[in-house]
């Protein structure tokens, strides 16, 4: 008899770890629980989960940060895309020691992903939940010959929305946001644990950005009256960090489909995403052009998708560090997979290169060409000749010209082998690692600094479940 | 026939007839540009097809233009419709197969196709994010500054064959290849003045002008198992359903006009009509891709909008599918929203349990100022938006706004999708309303409809 597990997809795991709605309507009980973490400090925490039921996917973490040095007028928040995010630097979810997936540098993946989320749910949604402001679009301003980018929550010139959401010096009034499972772990977007089965304790770790430089989970605007400057900073309340864990218990045939399952010969196979981070320095691109290129450590893995943050300018004042900035005119890429070109002709277009982006997360970008590229204020020959952005505009009190435009600038691949979004479907690298050659060909003088490039590349795992007992794919 | 993918593969090619300086213009003699997806083993997902290139908008001189002088120095100011925006640049798609150039479908005046549709499909936060990239704005005024410097685009080409979901056979047991065939529009049909104010400037030294340049058309390609590419290599019979979009272009002029059109589709879906007042068309003066209601000239200009009171739809003279008149006089007379008629206008494209973004609404319906209207809530007096956005004007000189996405059009076949029968049977439209008689205006006429692509040994037949 063969004791290797079936090779199954996402479709044919039982139903209470499928998220998607069950063929039969059944009673499921729900018991949530909030966990203090069994180690906690402004660097580092630890939760451990209980042994039972299903973990559910949507259970989530709350975070406050307080403000620090913060005058009458001087004020602080986090930056405006990654907001609360930024308060996580990398996270790990771990059964008994094994790691099952880890999310490195999560902030810098969440800025990109955040792009595919519409107007209104950032607006409505994201502003209050992750303390993120960037349900920016072109106002109205049609008088002005050219625009102002704002919030639904504003009118007029210069105004400021955080309001409620600024941080303050005091637990009981600085506000509170919370982060789901899911949006962490990309493994948990696609299923849900089954924590009754698992011997080992499941526990998720957080390393935390503790980092007092402006732009990590600072943005602030000093107070300059009376004399003293107060530049107020941010810093995490340990005892604000929680989980909501919530536990779901199904009818006894539904948790006994999936323990019988595990306890097969053959146990329980789960198919997974999970994210893989190459980070490495851009040198300083010299002016007649430069090709840099880059190993991602990918080989004998199958990827679904590859995108790139790259970060030339340390601080931008809205986004901290985590703008991924666009260059005038003149840079190009391609990738070699597998010994073969991705692209018949290198991505030379700004426009071609959102398109491209776009069909890593399979829906339409939601952020203005302004946000993304340079394109329309330069000329053939790389001048920046026109505004877009009105130059005197501000927008939480920092110019919106230099600090939106092209800041959102990212490389994507989609190398899923068809359409379908669910696990099973990436592309086998073989030995060779994949490569990113990128191509300056007309850097400007002004734009010839260093960057540092973060690739993510999301790859297929599996993890299989047998006799209580977990084993995962490299 | 279903096949087995085994990945993807994504193409780029260019044009079959490149000028010798790589522009592609309407003044300059090259209007046509062709692109050949060569009879392969593959199947095509159509979907994916993207047409990329940069758009230079210049006077008739041939200088950029400058709009609201963003660059400094003075200079023209000359523009196109924010919603259609450089999708105008297409007046026609013909898309035939390779092998013995069947068309398999045509869509004429493709640009003012889009005027109905982009806005009717698409929301506010579409035009000012995804949009964007297709050059299309949302604010009229700004999007002038769009032009101003040579722009890269990257659009779909929305026909009814490349958006049907089904991948589409190259093969010998399929298609047989495709040309894609794009037909550039005129240059007063695209541009117009940015300002009345300044009206000399589209029109001096012969007419402003727009060239396209690095064309290339990108889509993805679906490899399937070996199995599979041997059966798509061998020509054998077979048959897969498409949708197409047809036009048919007439002129209302009457108070009570009733237009009969011979479609000579068997599964017609639906089938819209939108108009322009017809001396604005093909005018640097105005905007030939907007969707006003129709106009009457009162002295010398075509001014306010008049009352469409009643609409029939009929098929061999009994009305159908709507057996009663789409009766507005009341809502016009009491200045309430038209809704039987719109919703039926948007039901024909999109199906109302589908409705869900859109830019039209009370906003654009009854002129008032929005993010994307020509008019603004914030503070631009309406006589100031006039001169600048290509407004009429009464025969007192009063400003008549032109926001609106309006139409008309009925959905046949909502439900089983298979269509109706026009083969044989002639659809008319009968409009009453308060037009004088002296005020020629121009319907676009669009149906959807289904047809079938047979293909066997001897070739490819289109039955529709």
């Amino acid at each position: 008899m063969s004791s290797q597990p079936r090779k199954l997809g996402l479709n044919d795991l039982p139903a209470a770890l499928n998220l998607k709605p069950m063929a039969v309507v059944e009673n499921m009980n729900i018991e949530t629980n909030i966990l203090d973490p069994v180690v906690v400090n402004r660097d580092f925490c630890r939760f451990v989960l209980e042994k039972k039921g299903v973990l559910d996917s949507g259970s989530i973490f709350t975070f406050r940060l307080l403000a620090e040095n913060a005058g009458m007028n001087a004020r602080v928040h986090t930056p405006i895309r990654a907001g609360i995010h930024s308060v996580i630097r990398n996270a790990t979810l771990k059964i008994g020691t094994k790691i099952v997936s880890q999310v490195q540098d999560y902030p810098y993946y969440k800025v990109i992903k955040r792009c595919f989320v519409s107007q209104e749910e950032k607006e409505g949604k994201h502003h209050v939940k992750y303390g993120t402001n960037d349900g920016l679009a072109p106002s109205t301003q049609a008088a002005s010959a050219t625009l102002e980018m704002k919030t639904g929550f504003q009118s007029g010139n210069n105004k400021l929305s955080y309001g409620a959401l600024d941080l303050t010096s005091l637990s009981s009034t600085t506000a509170e946001f919370q982060i789901k499972l899911s949006d962490i772990f990309p493994l948990m977007r696609n299923i849900q644990l089954p924590l009754f089965v698992i011997n080992e304790p499941v526990s998720v770790e957080f390393t935390f950005n503790n980092i007092q430089a402006e732009g990590q989970i600072n943005i602030s605007q000093a107070d300059p009256g009376g004399g003293v400057i107060y530049r107020p900073i941010a810093r995490l309340d340990p005892n604000s960090v929680q989980m909501v864990a919530d536990y779901l218990t199904y009818d006894a045939a539904t948790m006994n489909e999936t323990a019988k399952e595990v306890m097969s010969d053959t146990g329980l196979f789960i198919p997974y995403e999970d994210l893989i981070l190459t980070t490495n320095q851009i040198p300083v691109p010299v002016v007649t052009g430069q090709t840099h290129t880059t190993d991602i450590a990918v080989s004998g893995r199958k990827v679904r998708s590859i995108v790139v943050h790259t970060n030339r300018f340390s601080t931008n004042p809205l986004h901290g560090v985590y703008s991924s900035e666009g260059l005038r005119k003149g840079e190009s890429y391609n990738f070699r997979i597998n010994d073969t070109s991705m692209y018949p002709n290198d991505v030379n277009k700004e426009h071609k290169k959102m398109r491209e982006l776009s069909k890593v997360f399979g829906v339409e970008i939601q952020v203005p060409k302004i946000e993304f590229d340079l394109d329309l204020q330069v000329a053939d020959n790389g001048a920046e000749n026109q505004n877009i952005i009105t130059g005197t505009i501000t927008y939480e009190g920092k110019a919106q010209r230099g600090s939106l435009e092209a800041k959102h600038n990212y490389i994507g691949v989609d190398l899923r082998t068809n359409n379908s979004m669910a696990v099973g479907n990436g592309l086998q690298i073989g030995q060779k690692p994949i490569q990113l050659v990128r191509k300056f060909d007309k850097v400007l003088a002004a734009e010839a600094q260093a960057s540092t490039q973060r690739i993510f590349a999301m790859v297929e795992r599996a993890m299989i479940l047998k006799d209580g007992n977990v084993s995962v794919t490299a | 026939m279903s096949y087995q993918v085994v990945n993807r593969e994504q193409v780029e090619i260019s044009p079959l007839n490149p000028p010798s300086d790589n522009l592609y213009s309407f003044r300059n003699g090259n209007p046509v540009v062709s692109f050949v997806i060569p009879n392969q083993n593959k199947l095509l997902k159509a979907s994916s097809i993207r047409l990329n290139g940069e758009i230079i908008v210049r006077n008739g001189a041939g200088a950029a233009v400058n709009n609201n002088n963003a660059k400094g120095g003075g200079g023209s100011q000359v523009t196109m419709n924010p919603r259609v925006s450089v999708h105008g640049a297409i007046q026609q798609i013909t898309i035939m197969n390779q092998e013995s150039n069947q068309t398999l479908e045509t869509i004429r005046n493709y640009n003012r196709y889009l005027a109905s549709v982009v806005p009717v499909t698409q929301s506010q936060n579409d035009f000012e994010s995804h949009l964007s990239f297709g050059l299309q704005g949302s604010n009229h005024r700004v999007h002038g500054n769009f032009f101003n410097n040579p722009v890269g685009f990257c659009i779909p080409l929305l026909t009814g064959l490349l958006n049907s979901n089904t991948p589409i056979p190259l093969g010998n047991n399929g298609v047989r290849g495709l040309v894609i065939q794009l037909e550039l529009t005129p240059d007063n049909m695209l541009l117009h003045n940015f300002s009345r104010a300044a009206n000399t400037d589209a029109t001096a030294n012969g007419g402003a002008f727009y060239q396209l340049r690095d064309l290339t058309l990108t889509y993805e390609l679906l490899n399937v198992d070996g199995n599979s590419q041997s059966q798509m290599g061998i020509p054998s019979s077979g048959a897969f359903s498409y949708n197409s979009v047809n036009n048919i272009y007439s002129v209302i002029n009457a108070s009570d006009h009733t237009q009969t059109y011979n479609l000579g589709t068997s599964n017609t879906l639906s089938i819209i009509h939108n108009f322009v007042p017809t001396t604005q068309i093909n005018n640097y003066l105005f905007d030939s891709l907007r969707t006003p209601a129709l106009k009457n000239i009162v002295g010398n200009n075509y001014g306010e909008d008049i009352a469409v009171n009643e609409v029939i739809h009929a098929r061999g003279g009994r009305n159908f599918p709507i057996d009663y008149e789409i009766d507005e006089t009341v809502a016009n007379a009491n200045s309430t929203p038209i809704t039987n008629l719109d919703m039926n206008f948007v039901n024909a494209i999109k199906p109302i349990p589908k409705y869900n973004h859109s830019l039209k609404s009370l906003f654009t319906e009854t002129n008032k100022g929005s993010r994307f209207n020509y008019q603004s809530l914030e503070g631009m007096p309406l006589s100031t938006e006039s001169a600048l956005f290509q407004n009429d004007l009464s025969a007192a000189g009063a400003v008549v706004p032109n926001n609106k996405v309006y139409g008309i059009g009925v959905s046949f076949d909502n439900v089983s999708k298979v269509g109706v029968s026009f083969k044989d049977t002639p659809y008319s439209l009968r409009i009453k309303s308060a037009l004088n008689g002296n005020s020629p205006n121009s319907i676009y006429t669009y149906t959807f409809n289904k047809n079938t692509l047979l293909y066997s040994p001897s070739g490819v037949m289109v039955q529709n």
